[in-house]
């Protein structure tokens, strides 16, 4: 989310000064000091929230540091260890499906709604409004615990299910059904890169369609054509930031498992490992191992994500 | 536009925004002025020891104007993960449950506070068994307090038995019996709906394995921490229920427990028995919705005895920051001695360690709390409990938490069978176990 406020800020900064330029020169360096004073709230707190936290938990990733007992420089075993350790390798497993299976689905899901809501019609702001209000209250603890009720042995899902005569006795205690519970419930919260998609969608000038049409182009070449081609930097913003997001989930495991990552370590999401080790284990060096090693591999797959763009994503010169 | 009105509601926003800050940094110690102290407390348990903690805290307040209780609470394995987070940042609470499986692992990197100044002196332990209080000493310092005994049983929900129609077996039975009694059980209740079954995976409990050693005439762990048991004991033990395991109709199945969390599967009425600690019979009762609810003593060995111990069920402490010693003492004195509050406790924390208390506490004919006593007083009479509680290393904790939480849990699912099981469990103890 930080990201997308980092866009609209420079937005703003690119428009014109609508001032003219003062002819006094102290008065830059003056701004230039507001501009620091207005940021010194912010540095302060990401050198001391941030910034210095991350630097104590790269040192502690070299430990065995324990909350309780403090800890020893033990160099790399903390890494070595992590690849000898079966519940690492699952929740791996488990993380890495999730990002795969459940970021294409989401986007997918976004695109589409985004592209229904990009037609003018009657009440578009409220439907804008609905499709967007899962993703303010996804989020929380409550939505996790709604959503495993919904889900358990007896609950509506499982009704359901009956009604069809499929899927009996709940999901959430099958190892086999809580990924696509939970896959289902990151789609369900699609609402952001939806919204990123639909100002993506009212950028692509209305004369391109107009020109296909002349041309005898159907939906499905106007899609592939014009409108995947001109939003390609938008869906290349969206699949790096929901890419990220993906790795990151914790609350909703958290409290669907009850902070197990149960059943079977099916919903074992590499942070909510991470956190086992760190603050219910007391092992705090290999979790920061984890949490290094977790940031390497995201900081390595934007990379990718980054060096393979100029092959599908099109920037075009200028707006229009 | 000016950018003097963006620039002044900036300022604006952030002066409001660092006040905000400020409050919240000097918000959470204690208001210490005007002779108002303010304690906090906190434990694990279920909802119903909660209430019975808070009616004693009301009680205390009122007899102690001047302190105020703040209360917390969470489920047992939550409930370290945020008192190891506290004693990082020095802010462990002023009183506190404590357990004997941690007690060493805060004890001796001193965290808790020695409560010696205090011993008959505003804190009476003069009542208290000497071998339970022997429990709360640890180099030399008196860093917790029992509040009561207990020991495995076998909770019986008698009325699911009788409903399945299969027999209990009598005080004398063996591991055999039992193993044979809980698949006629699981037998007997494979047409209901929900199914129900006689009990769950003992040996996924590490506390039984515990109970198997000693036994098996094998004292645990050594007080230098290290382990007196091989992989094949643990081996040995869990193969010993896969007779049970292999029929049909076996063991209460993990999945349905995932299901029904955070009841069991004996609170949900769909297990007819299930081992414990015999104080949870009433966090138990309250949770199956009746009070129909027996205990049995633990199966007998293959030498005929039952080789039972007793157990500091779980102590109380006091975090070593805390700037109100002597009233935190206050409220622990008043825990575990005031009369009133024992008839409030009953025997959710145990027989009382108290000897008065346990005098002065009335127990109506046929309660819970009769029921816990009088099987402790048989468990004594009978000449079970031949054993002192095993000694609980440094590390006991987590060896408890990978064996219960994490192994056991894919050993169910069938993820893992028993060799890998014990392999794993090893490699871990070596980093989980303290060794001095």
């Amino acid at each position: 989310m930080s990201l997308t406020h980092e866009a609209n800020r420079s937005a703003k900064v690119g428009k014109p000064p609508r001032r003219p330029q003062s002819k006094r020169p102290s008065r830059k360096a003056a701004e230039t000091r507001a501009g620091y004073a207005f940021l010194a709230p912010w540095l302060l707190g990401f050198i001391a929230l941030t910034a210095g936290p991350m630097v104590a938990s790269l040192y502690l990733a070299f430990t065995d540091f324990h909350p309780i007992r403090g800890g020893e420089w033990i160099g790399v075993d903390n890494f070595t260890r992590l690849f000898d350790d079966p519940r690492f390798l699952d929740s791996v497993q488990v993380t890495v499906t999730y990002a795969v299976v459940g970021t294409p689905i989401k986007l997918a899901a976004a695109l589409g709604v985004a592209m229904l809501l990009n037609n003018r019609r009657r009440g578009q702001g409220t439907y804008r409004s609905l499709f967007y209000a899962p993703s303010l209250i996804g989020a929380s603890v409550s939505i996790a615990i709604v959503w495993k009720a919904m889900f358990n042995d007896q609950g509506i899902v499982d009704d359901i299910g009956d009604f069809f005569g499929t899927w009996q006795g709940g999901w959430v205690g099958d190892p086999s059904k809580t990924m696509p519970m939970m896959i289902l419930l990151t789609v369900w919260q699609f609402g952001a890169p939806m919204v990123i998609f639909l100002a993506g969608l009212k950028q692509i000038p209305g004369e391109l369609y107009e020109a296909a049409d002349v041309d005898g182009a159907g939906p499905w070449r106007k899609f592939t054509r014009i409108t995947l081609p001109m939003l390609s930097p938008v869906l290349f913003f969206n699949l790096v930031l929901e890419t990220i997001h993906s790795f990151q989930v914790f609350a909703s495991a958290f409290i669907i498992s009850g902070g197990r990552g149960g059943p079977a370590n099916s919903t074992l999401f590499y942070t909510l490992y991470l956190y086992q080790r760190g603050f219910g284990q007391g092992q705090l060096g290999y979790a920061a191992a984890m949490a290094w090693l977790l940031v390497i591999v995201v900081g390595i797959i934007t990379l990718i994500f980054f060096r393979t763009s100029r092959y599908w994503v099109h920037y075009t010169g200028e707006g229009r | 536009m000016s950018i003097r009105k963006p620039a002044m509601s900036g300022l604006a926003f952030a002066l409001a925004g660092s006040l905000a800050l400020t409050a919240c940094g000097s918000g959470g110690d204690d208001g210490g002025d005007g002779g108002n102290v303010t304690l906090n407390f906190t434990w694990w348990g279920s909802d119903e020891r909660s209430e019975r903690y808070e009616a004693v805290i009301e009680l205390f307040e009122e007899q102690n104007p001047g302190i105020t209780v703040q209360t917390s609470f969470a489920e047992f394995q939550d409930y370290w993960t945020q008192r190891s987070t506290d004693a990082t940042s020095g802010e462990l609470p002023d009183v506190m449950q404590m357990d004997v499986s941690r007690l060493l692992e805060y004890s001796n990197n001193g965290l808790l506070y020695d409560m010696s100044e205090f011993e008959g002196n505003g804190l009476d332990t003069s009542t208290i068994d000497e071998g339970l209080l022997a429990s709360g000493r640890s180099n030399e310092q008196l860093v917790a307090i029992p509040t009561g005994s207990n020991t495995l049983a076998l909770m019986v929900n008698p009325d699911l038995v009788a409903e399945l129609g299969v027999e209990l077996p009598d005080w004398d039975y063996t591991w055999e019996d039992y193993q044979e009694f809980v698949q006629a059980a699981s037998e007997a209740g494979a047409d209901s709906d929900p199914q129900v079954y006689g009990a769950g995976d003992y040996t996924m409990t590490w506390w039984f394995f515990m109970q198997h050693l000693i036994q098996q005439g094998v004292e645990p762990f050594s007080e230098t921490g290290e382990m007196n048991f091989t992989e094949d004991d643990m081996r040995a033990f869990i193969e010993s229920a896969q007779p049970v395991r292999e029929g049909d109709s076996a063991f209460f199945p993990r999945e349905r427990g995932e299901q029904l969390l955070p009841k069991g599967g004996f609170t949900s009425g769909e297990a007819a028995v299930e081992f414990h600690w015999d104080n949870f019979i009433s966090g138990y009762s309250a949770d199956l919705g009746s009070e129909n609810i027996q205990l049995m003593p633990m199966p007998t060995a293959a030498d005929g005895e039952k080789h039972m111990f007793f157990k500091p069920t779980m102590q109380l402490a006091m975090g070593g920051n805390t700037s109100h010693p002597e009233e935190a003492a206050q409220l622990i004195d008043f825990l575990i001695n005031d009369p009133e509050a024992g008839q409030i406790i009953g025997t959710d924390l145990g027989v009382p360690a108290s000897q008065s208390r346990l005098d002065a506490l009335e127990v109506e004919d046929g309660s819970l709390d009769q029921r816990v006593i009088e099987y402790e007083q048989r468990v004594r009479d009978e000449g079970y409990a031949t054993e002192t509680v095993p000694f609980q290393p440094e590390g006991f904790g987590a060896l408890e938490t990978e064996y219960v939480e994490v192994l056991a849990q894919e050993f169910d699912y069938g993820q893992i069978d028993a060799n890998e099981f014990v392999e794993r469990w090893f490699s871990e103890a070596s980093n989980l176990l303290v060794t001095n």
